[in-house]
C-alpha cells in the first residue's frame, strides 16, 4: 500500500506550509484545540483545489454577456444593467449574475487571433495553438498536479459530453477525461444483474492472488498502472452515490433548473465536494450566426439562474474558496450584427468571467473601444489565462511536469499570469 | 491565424538533405497518365512523391532505415532503441546508437527485407531473454532502455479480444460451426478431400468467416483499449474505464456462459477440481497451474456446489483479467 | 371606387431612402402621408412621401418591431424591446412622446389595433398578452397561458377575436369581449426544436388576417435544418380560422425568414424574406409555390401595404428605406 500523506510531493509541502502560516497569523489558537474543532477539519480537507470549468460551446456574445455596448452601432437590442460591484455593468440577459459579481472577475480584453472552432476550444483549454507539442487539456494536466492518486473518484470530469483521450496529451490517457455526456455514470459502471457486489469482490480476491504469482517475479510500472485500473474501477462503483442529484433537496434541484444544464451543474457541485479535481460542464449552444439576440435570450435566460445558484451555493458550502470558477467559450462573436440578426465568429476583442478561489474579486480587467471592435487596454490571450487559472489553484505556473523522463514547461513559456487578476 | 500579408517565395521541392528538384513543365494535355474522375484514382505523369520515395530509399538518407529498423525493433522487443517511437529527434537519442546504426545499414544491405530482418531480431539473444528476472539480478538492469530482460508487451487491442474468444473458447466453437457449415456443401467437401493443399484452403477460408462475424468485438476491445486514432500506440495506459468494461461489459459475461464445447461447458464437466484447473490454466494462461495455484482453484470451489457455474466463471474471469493475461510475457 | 390597376409582375423599386442603420419594421400611416422605419439605433424615422422629408422619432431604448395606427391616423403607437409603450402624434412636425410607460417585462414584440381603434393588445417575452385602452392607455386585461416567447398579435376583422402566435408556433385564439381563451390552433411547419444546437427556432415573424377574416396568415421560416444558421425556406402558414385547421404552407424554394406579410385586395399575399439576401415572394389561391419571385438589393426587415394599394414599402439591412410600386409598366398613377 503506497503513503497517502507523507509522500513529500511538491503540492502537499506548499499545502502545509501555507496551512501552518494561516495558523499562526491568524487563529494564535493552540495546535491541539485547532485540530480537534470539527469545521476545522472540515477546512483541512478542504486544502485541495478544485477547477469548474463552465464552457459556453460554440461562442458565447461578450456583447450580450460581460462587455455590453448598448447605444452604439454594435450594441444590438439589450440593455446593460448594474451588478453587485458599484461601476461594473453587464447585460440585461444576466440579471441573477449580476448579483454575484462581487465573487466574480472579467477579463475584458481577450484577443486570441482565431475563428475557427477547433482551434478555439484549444487554445482555450490547452493555453496555447494547436500544433506542435501534444500539450494536455486544463483538465488533464490539473488532474496530473493536484488530484490524489488513491482517490476514489477521477481527476477530470467532463459533464455533457463524451470523454476524449486525445485530450491528455503527453500525460497519456489515464489523465484523459471521464465523459458523462447525460449527466450519469456509463452504463458500463453498474454492475450487470446477476453480478452481486458479493461475489464481485470474491473473484476480485481471487484475481489479486492470481496477480500475486505473476508479480512475484516480475513487476512494472505498467503492471502497476493495471492492477490499479481494477481497484479504481471497483472504488468508482462504491461512488454512485456521488451521480445522484435526486438526493438533493427539491427546492434546490428547482433552482438549479429542471434541464440539463441545470442538472449537470448540480452535478459538479456534488463531485467536486467529493473531491474531483477538475469539472466541466458544456452548455450548448452559442453559434448564433442567425437570430443572435432570441437564442442569447433563449440560452442565457436558462444559464444566468443556473450559474447564480451554482455560485450561491458552493459560497455557501464554504466550496468558493477553494473552487475556481472559468465561464469560457471558444471566441467571441462580432460586434457588427449581420443581415440575419446573428453575429458570427470572434477572436480579436472577447471576455471571460471568473470567479471563486484565488482571484480578486470584483475585478475588470483590459477595456475595449466604444463599440467592442478593439482592445484599448491590457490585450491578452489564452496563454495568459492558462497561468493566471494554474497560478489561482496554487501552481507555479512557470514550472514543469515530467514526462518520460523529461520536464515539459506546464503552460507557455512565452506567456505569464495576469498578477492583477490573482488575489 | 495566418498572416496572409507576407508574400511568400516559391520554393522549391527538396527531399530530405537533397538538393531541390524543379517540377518538369509539362504540357496540360500530359499531366496524367490516368486522368482521374470521380471514380477513378488518377495518377500523374510526374510524383514528387515518387522522387521522395526514391531519395529515401537510397540508403544514403540515414533516418529512414534507422527509422524502420527502430520500429521493427519496437515490435519484436516491445520498446525502441529510440523511445517513444514518435520521438525521432537529437534531444531524444537512441539507447545504443551503434546498435540502431548497424540494424540500419544491415536493412540497406538486404534491400529492405523485412521478413529477414525480423527473422534475424527472432534469433537474437535479446528477443529470446526471459522477462522474468533472477533472484539476484541487479537492479538497474531492470531498466527498459537496457533490454537485459524481456519487456512486458501489453496486447494490443485486437490481440487482446482474440486472444479472450480463443481463452473462453468462443472462437473453437465458433471455428466447428463454420467448418461444419461450408462442408455441408458436398463440392467443397470433395475438393477439400483431394489434398493437403486444398485443405488449407478450407481452414482460410473458415477463418475468413471468422474474422467477418467476430472481427466487430476487436473494435468494442479498440473502444476502450486503443490509444488516440491517428497516434502511434506505443504508450501502455490502464484506465478504469478499461477495467469497468471487463467487469459488467456485456461481451465479457456471454463468453463466459456455458456454450457446446466452450471452456465454461468444458470446466463444468470436469469434476476433480484438479483437473479443473489444469484446464483452466491451460486453456487462458497456456501453462499448467502450480501446486498452489491448484490448491487456491479447489479452495475457491469448496462449499459452492450450489453455485459451481458462478464459481468457475469468476475464476475464469479473474484469469481473464490477470496481469499474465494482459501481457506478453 | 375602382380598384386600381396592379400587376404583381411590375413590382419594382419607386424611390429608396438611405439611412445610418439598418432597419427592423415599418409602416405607412393610414392616412398615406408617411412611412415609418424603426432602425437598429433605436430611432424611428418618419419620411413625408411626397417630399421626403426626413424627422426621428427618439424615445425607444431598444429595437421597435411593434408598431401600428389609429384607424383615422392620428396616433402612431409603437413596442420596443425595452418593453416601453409610446404613443405618438404621428401627424405632427416632429412627432415627441406623447404617452410613455413601461407595458412589459422584457421585450414587446408585436401590438395590434381593433378595427374600431379602442383597443390596443400587445404582446411580448413576458408571455403575457395584454389588452390597452386605446384612448387612455389604461390596461384593459391580462390574458395568460402562453409557455414560449410570443411573437405575433393579431385582430380578427370582425374585431371581436384576438389571434396570438408563439415561438413554438401555438396560436391561442381569444375571444375581445370575454377576455378569455376560446381555443388554440398550430402553425407547426414555423416551429423546431433543433436537437443539435438544443434552442427552438420559430414563431410567425409577420401575422395578418385578409381582410375578410377567411384566413389567419403566419410568416416565419420552415424546414429548418440548421436554426443557428439559418438553413430553412422562407414560408407562410394559411390557417382557415373559422375550421382552425392547416389551410396551406406557402413556400418558396429560397433561404431566409418571412419578415413581413401583407393581403392584397385583388386576392394574392405579398411577402418578403430576409436572412439570405432579400426575396419578395407573391401567392396566390392554392398554388403553394409563388407564382412570382423578385429579388430585393438586401434582406427585408419589415413591409406594408399603401392605403393607395399601389405602393409597397421594404425597409431593409442595408439601410435603405424603399418605396416599391404595384403599377403596370406605362400606367399613370
Amino acid at each position: 500500500m503506497k503513503c497517502r500523506y507523507a509522500c513529500g510531493s511538491v503540492e502537499h509541502v506548499i499545502g502545509r506550509r501555507a496551512f501552518l502560516g494561516s495558523l499562526a497569523g491568524v487563529t494564535g489558537l493552540g495546535t491541539v484545540g485547532f485540530f480537534t474543532q470539527p469545521a476545522v477539519a472540515q477546512a483541512m480537507k478542504r486544502q485541495q483545489k478544485h477547477l469548474l470549468v463552465i464552457y459556453l460551446a460554440g461562442g458565447l456574445s461578450q456583447l450580450e454577456s460581460w462587455d455590453p455596448k448598448p447605444g452604439t452601432d454594435t450594441g444590438g437590442p439589450f440593455r446593460a444593467i448594474k451588478t453587485s460591484v458599484p461601476g461594473v455593468h453587464i447585460c440585461e440577459l444576466l440579471p441573477y449574475t449580476a448579483k454575484q459579481m462581487h465573487r466574480m472577475a472579467l477579463v475584458r480584453s481577450l484577443n486570441t487571433r482565431n475563428v475557427d472552432h477547433g482551434m478555439g476550444r484549444y487554445q482555450m483549454t490547452h493555453g496555447r495553438n494547436r500544433g506542435g507539442l501534444n500539450v494536455p487539456h486544463l483538465g488533464a494536466l490539473t488532474a496530473r498536479l493536484l488530484h490524489p492518486k488513491e482517490h476514489p473518484l477521477p481527476g477530470f470530469i467532463r459533464v455533457g459530453e463524451r470523454g476524449n483521450i486525445k485530450e491528455a496529451g503527453y500525460l497519456g490517457p489515464e489523465y484523459a477525461s471521464l465523459g458523462l455526456p447525460d449527466g450519469k455514470l456509463p452504463p458500463v459502471a453498474q454492475r450487470p444483474k446477476g453480478l452481486t457486489v458479493q461475489d464481485d469482490l470474491r473473484r476480485h480476491d481471487f484475481l489479486r492472488r492470481v496477480n500475486d504469482h505473476f508479480l512475484a517475479r516480475r513487476r512494472t510500472a505498467e503492471t502497476e498502472a493495471y492492477t490499479h485500473s481494477f481497484e479504481q474501477a471497483l472504488q468508482l462503483m462504491e461512488q454512485q452515490e456521488a451521480f445522484r442529484i435526486e438526493q438533493e433537496p427539491q427546492k434546490l434541484r428547482e433552482q438549479y433548473g429542471d434541464h440539463p444544464f441545470g442538472r449537470h451543474c448540480l452535478l459538479a457541485r456534488r463531485l467536486i465536494e467529493r473531491g474531483v479535481t477538475y469539472v466541466q460542464v458544456t452548455h450548448t449552444n452559442y453559434d448564433t450566426h442567425h437570430e443572435n439576440f432570441n437564442f442569447h435570450l433563449e440560452q442565457l435566460g436558462e444559464f444566468d439562474r443556473t450559474f447564480a445558484t451554482l455560485l450561491e451555493d458552493l459560497a455557501s458550502r464554504g466550496l468558493l474558496e477553494h473552487v475556481l470558477v472559468v465561464v469560457m467559450s471558444e471566441f467571441g462573436r462580432t460586434p457588427r450584427i449581420n443581415e440575419r440578426f446573428g453575429r458570427d465568429h470572434w477572436g480579436k476583442s472577447w471576455s471571460i468571467a471568473l470567479a471563486g478561489c484565488g482571484i480578486q474579486h470584483g475585478a475588470v480587467i483590459g477595456k475595449t473601444n466604444k463599440n467592442g471592435t478593439e482592445v484599448v487596454e491590457r490585450e491578452v490571450d489564452h496563454g495568459h489565462l492558462f497561468h493566471t487559472y494554474l497560478r489561482a489553484l496554487g501552481i507555479d505556473s512557470s514550472g514543469t511536469v515530467e514526462v518520460n523522463g523529461r520536464e515539459m514547461p506546464i503552460a507557455d513559456p512565452a506567456r505569464e499570469p495576469i498578477e492583477e487578476l490573482l488575489a | 491565424m495566418f498572416d496572409t500579408s507576407v508574400k511568400k517565395e516559391r520554393v522549391l521541392p527538396c527531399p530530405p538533405g537533397g538538393e531541390a528538384i524543379a517540377d518538369p513543365k509539362l504540357p496540360k494535355a500530359e499531366l496524367y497518365l490516368v486522368v482521374g474522375s470521380a471514380k477513378v484514382r488518377p495518377v500523374p505523369r510526374y510524383s514528387r512523391r515518387e522522387q521522395l520515395a526514391q531519395v529515401v530509399a537510397q540508403g544514403t538518407n540515414p533516418f529512414l532505415k534507422r527509422n524502420v529498423a527502430n520500429r521493427l525493433w519496437a515490435l519484436m522487443m516491445g520498446r525502441g532503441l529510440v523511445h517513444p517511437l514518435d520521438f525521432y529527434h537529437s534531444d531524444n537519442p537512441p539507447s545504443h546508437p551503434e546498435l540502431l546504426e548497424l540494424l540500419g545499414d544491415y536493412l540497406v544491405q538486404t534491400r529492405y527485407d523485412l521478413r529477414e530482418f525480423l527473422r534475424q531480431l527472432a534469433l537474437s539473444r535479446t528477443y529470446q531473454r526471459s522477462s522474468t528476472p533472477g533472484p539476484q539480478f541487479p537492479k538497474e538492469l531492470l531498466e527498459p532502455s537496457r533490454f537485459a530482460v524481456a519487456a512486458l508487451r501489453p496486447l494490443s487491442p485486437e490481440q487482446l479480444a482474440w486472444s479472450m474468444m480463443e481463452a473462453t473458447g468462443t472462437t473453437t466453437v465458433a471455428r466447428q460451426r463454420v467448418r461444419q457449415q461450408l462442408l455441408s456443401d458436398p463440392r467443397l467437401r470433395d475438393i477439400v478431400s483431394l489434398d493437403s493443399k486444398r485443405q488449407r484452403l478450407l481452414e482460410e477460408m473458415v477463418q475468413q468467416r471468422l474474422v467477418a462475424a467476430w472481427g466487430r468485438n476487436t473494435q468494442v476491445f479498440a473502444q476502450h483499449y486503443a490509444g488516440p486514432s491517428g497516434e502511434s500506440q506505443d504508450q501502455f495506459f490502464a484506465t478504469a474505464l478499461q477495467a469497468l468494461f471487463l467487469n459488467n461489459g456485456s461481451v465479457i459475461r456471454s463468453w463466459l456462459t456455458p456454450r457446446m464445447g466452450n471452456l465454461m461447458d468444458r470446466l463444468l464437466q470436469k469434476k476433480d477440481p484438479d483437473q479443473l484447473a489444469e484446464e483452466m490454466y491451460l486453456s487462458v494462461l497456456t501453462r499448467f497451474p502450480t501446486p498452489e495455484e491448484r490448491q487456491a482453484v479447489a479452495q475457491y470451489l469448496q462449499g459452492r456446489d450450489q453455485d459451481r457455474q458462478k464459481a468457475i466463471g469468476e475464476m475464469v474471469w479473474a484469469l481473464l483479467a490477470s496481469v499474465e493475461f494482459r501481457f506478453n510475457h | 371606387m375602382i380598384p386600381p390597376a396592379v400587376d404583381p409582375k411590375a413590382f419594382r423599386q419607386e424611390k429608396a431612402w438611405s439611412y445610418s442603420a439598418p432597419f427592423v419594421e415599418c409602416r405607412f400611416d393610414p392616412q398615406g402621408r408617411f412611412v415609418f422605419a424603426s432602425a437598429q439605433d433605436f430611432t424611428i424615422q418618419r419620411w413625408e412621401l411626397s417630399s421626403g422629408k426626413q424627422v426621428a422619432l427618439r424615445g425607444h431604448e431598444s429595437w421597435v418591431r411593434a408598431m401600428g395606427f389609429d384607424p383615422g391616423g392620428e396616433w402612431f403607437i409603437t413596442g420596443g424591446y425595452d418593453g416601453q409603450l409610446i404613443w405618438w402624434p404621428a401627424q405632427d412636425p416632429q412627432p415627441q412622446p406623447h404617452r410613455k410607460f413601461q407595458a412589459h417585462d422584457g421585450w414587446i414584440r408585436a401590438l395590434a389595433i381593433n378595427p374600431d381603434g379602442k383597443l390596443l393588445a400587445t404582446v411580448g417575452n413576458d408571455l403575457v398578452v395584454k389588452l390597452w385602452e386605446l384612448a387612455t392607455g389604461k390596461l384593459l386585461a391580462e390574458l395568460t397561458g402562453h409557455e414560449s416567447h410570443i411573437y405575433n398579435v393579431a385582430f380578427h376583422p370582425g374585431g371581436q377575436d384576438l389571434a396570438t402566435c408563439d415561438l413554438k408556433g401555438v396560436i391561442k385564439h381569444w375571444s375581445v369581449p370575454q377576455q378569455k381563451l376560446l381555443r388554440e390552433l398550430k402553425a407547426q411547419p414555423l416551429h423546431k426544436y433543433d436537437t443539435t444546437f438544443r434552442a427552438h427556432i420559430g414563431g410567425a415573424r409577420a401575422m395578418r388576417f385578409d381582410p375578410q377574416g377567411k384566413f389567419l396568415a403566419c410568416g416565419g421560416i420552415t424546414e429548418v435544418s440548421n436554426a443557428f444558421a439559418g438553413v430553412g425556406k422562407p414560408a407562410v402558414v394559411l390557417l382557415e380560422w373559422s375550421s382552425g385547421k392547416q389551410h396551406l404552407v406557402y413556400k418558396a424554394q429560397k433561404r431566409g425568414v418571412v419578415w413581413g406579410l401583407v393581403f392584397h385586395p385583388q386576392q394574392f399575399w405579398l411577402a418578403v424574406s430576409g436572412g439570405a439576401g432579400g426575396w419578395a415572394f407573391f401567392f396566390r389561391g392554392k398554388q403553394a409555390a409563388p407564382f412570382h419571385t423578385q429579388k430585393l438589393p438586401a434582406s427585408a426587415r419589415g413591409l406594408d401595404l399603401h392605403p393607395n394599394q399601389v405602393q409597397v414599402a421594404i425597409c431593409d439591412y442595408a439601410r435603405q428605406m424603399r418605396i416599391y410600386t404595384l403599377a403596370p409598366k406605362n400606367s399613370q398613377t
